[in-house]
């Protein structure tokens, strides 16, 4: 039997390690919940009702919305960060 | 040097199908002696970044799109061009990460200009975009198989391709130099006359345009331009890019008549444009609120391009009853751009990879 060697063509690297989940906390004085609208047509009216619907049940928070100019591209790493700095829970989505 | 395996040399197809390692077609094996030659032609270092995608944590090296482009059939004297490619897909104006995998299904389109398109045998005249040229077929393919086997474009994974077309095995549109006053693309985009570029698209799959009766430049390019205004596109309105690739005849006919490439663009540009009430008759609404820029003007027109600048024009095909051909852009600009890198002559160094590669950590 022929044997051959071929190089492999693909993606060998391991998967990093997980991030470890923040901790589950219950709600503060002076809750901001952050929404980030992916930019496509009702994301940002989609995310709303989600906070509609949250304060409907009793919740009482603030809203910091961020709209994407583009679905295709990620948040900026100062944008990341802001967000991280004044909201307490952060709402996004991916999708049509 | 990457991993490698030894197998039974009458079981490496079924063993790549098997590892999805293929497009669905056949490979050449990538053995050591294989990838190494193509490696040679460049003279870099295997180990070398051509450029990551950040938002997929990968990267591809030298010797990872050598090994693809082996697979793919590629001779070794095509790789520059391949290296180029894969340079402009790691530009961050092109949008990699969503090009790859946008429900939209774009493919990696490669429109080589300049004399090393002759030099490698590509075919730009009849049959340019179908099958039976080396260059052509494989070249593109490298490109897919390198985003599909390093940087996860497969179906299930990384690709939401909804459908998807032909043009992802692998879509190569080598120019055919247009006659004198034209230029090739490469020079009406700056590059020095003699340079070879690659220039990257995302595109749709190409739809062939007819106008065989008349030789009138405003009625030829109407023609097209009723191609570039599909409301059914996903662009239309929304201002995009788009290739438009001129038949010789088509071509002709412009040139006899005086047109420069800037005022065909500028012609396409504005018959292009559609009308509210054109999008309406196709069922198309305008989107309210989305990050597309759908608002018309004082006459009621919506761009389907960008601008002028914003068509790629290239002369290629073949002589026959007048024919051209239109790929838009799978996405309007503020998602993906088209990127031009020239073809680099063997052993001119790499550059630097840039803040989207270089802001990366990276461990091998």
């Amino acid at each position: 039997m022929a044997t051959i060697t071929v190089l492999r063509p693909d993606h060998t690297e391991s998967l990093p390690e997980p991030v470890p989940l923040a901790p589950r906390e219950a709600p503060a004085e002076g809750f901001v919940l952050g929404l980030i609208a992916n930019g496509k047509p009702k994301a940002k009216e989609l995310l709303e009702l989600i906070a509609d619907e949250l304060r409907a049940r009793g919740h009482t928070f603030e809203t910091e919305l961020l709209r994407k100019p583009s679905a295709g591209k990620s948040i900026t790493a100062e944008e990341a960060t802001a967000m991280a700095a004044r909201c307490h829970l952060v709402i996004t989505g991916l999708g049509d | 040097m990457l991993d490698s395996l030894t197998i039974d040399e009458a079981a490496v197809q079924e063993e790549f199908f098997t590892r999805g390692w293929t497009d669905g077609l056949p490979i050449v094996p990538p053995t050591p002696e294989r990838v190494e030659a193509m490696v040679d032609v460049i003279e870099g270092d295997p180990e070398t970044l051509i450029g990551v995608i950040p938002a997929r944590n990968r990267g591809v090296t030298i010797e990872q799109a050598a090994t693809n482009a082996v697979m793919a059939g590629c001779l070794p004297e095509y790789f520059p061009v391949v290296l180029a490619a894969l340079e402009a897909m790691f530009d961050p104006a092109f949008n990699a990460h969503t090009a790859l995998s946008s429900t939209g299904g774009a493919a990696l389109c490669v429109v080589v200009s300049g004399p090393i398109a002759a030099e490698i045998d590509m075919n730009a005249r009849s049959g340019v975009l179908g099958p039976g040229n080396r260059a052509n077929a494989t070249i593109g393919r490298a490109l897919r198989l390198v985003a599909r086997n390093v940087l996860g474009a497969r179906t299930g994974e990384m690709d939401a391709s909804s459908f998807g077309h032909p043009g992802k095995y692998s879509f190569t549109v080598p120019e055919d130099p247009p006659p004198a006053p034209w230029r090739t693309l490469a020079e009406e985009l700056g590059y020095a006359a003699g340079d070879t570029t690659v220039t990257l698209l995302p595109l749709e799959g190409p739809h062939q345009i007819a106008h065989q009766l008349d030789g009138e430049p405003e009625r030829v390019l109407r023609t097209v331009a009723a191609c570039m205004k599909n409301p059914a596109a996903f662009c239309a309105g929304k201002g995009a890019q788009g290739l438009v690739m001129l038949g010789p005849e088509h071509a002709w006919f412009c040139i006899e008549a005086g047109w420069s490439q800037r005022d065909v663009r500028e012609f396409l540009f504005r018959e292009s444009m559609i009308s509210v009430d054109e999008l309406e008759a196709a069922g198309v609404a305008l989107e309210p609120d989305g990050h597309h820029d759908m608002i018309p003007d004082s006459d009621g027109m919506l761009k389907c391009l960008g601008s002028p600048d914003e068509i790629y024009l290239v002369t290629c095909g073949g002589e026959g009853a007048g024919w051209s051909a239109y790929a838009p852009s799978w996405a309007p600009k503020i998602h993906a751009t088209a990127v031009t890198r020239r073809v680099r002559p063997a052993g001119e160094p790499l550059p630097d990879c840039g803040p989207d590669g270089c802001l990366v950590p990276w461990a091998r």
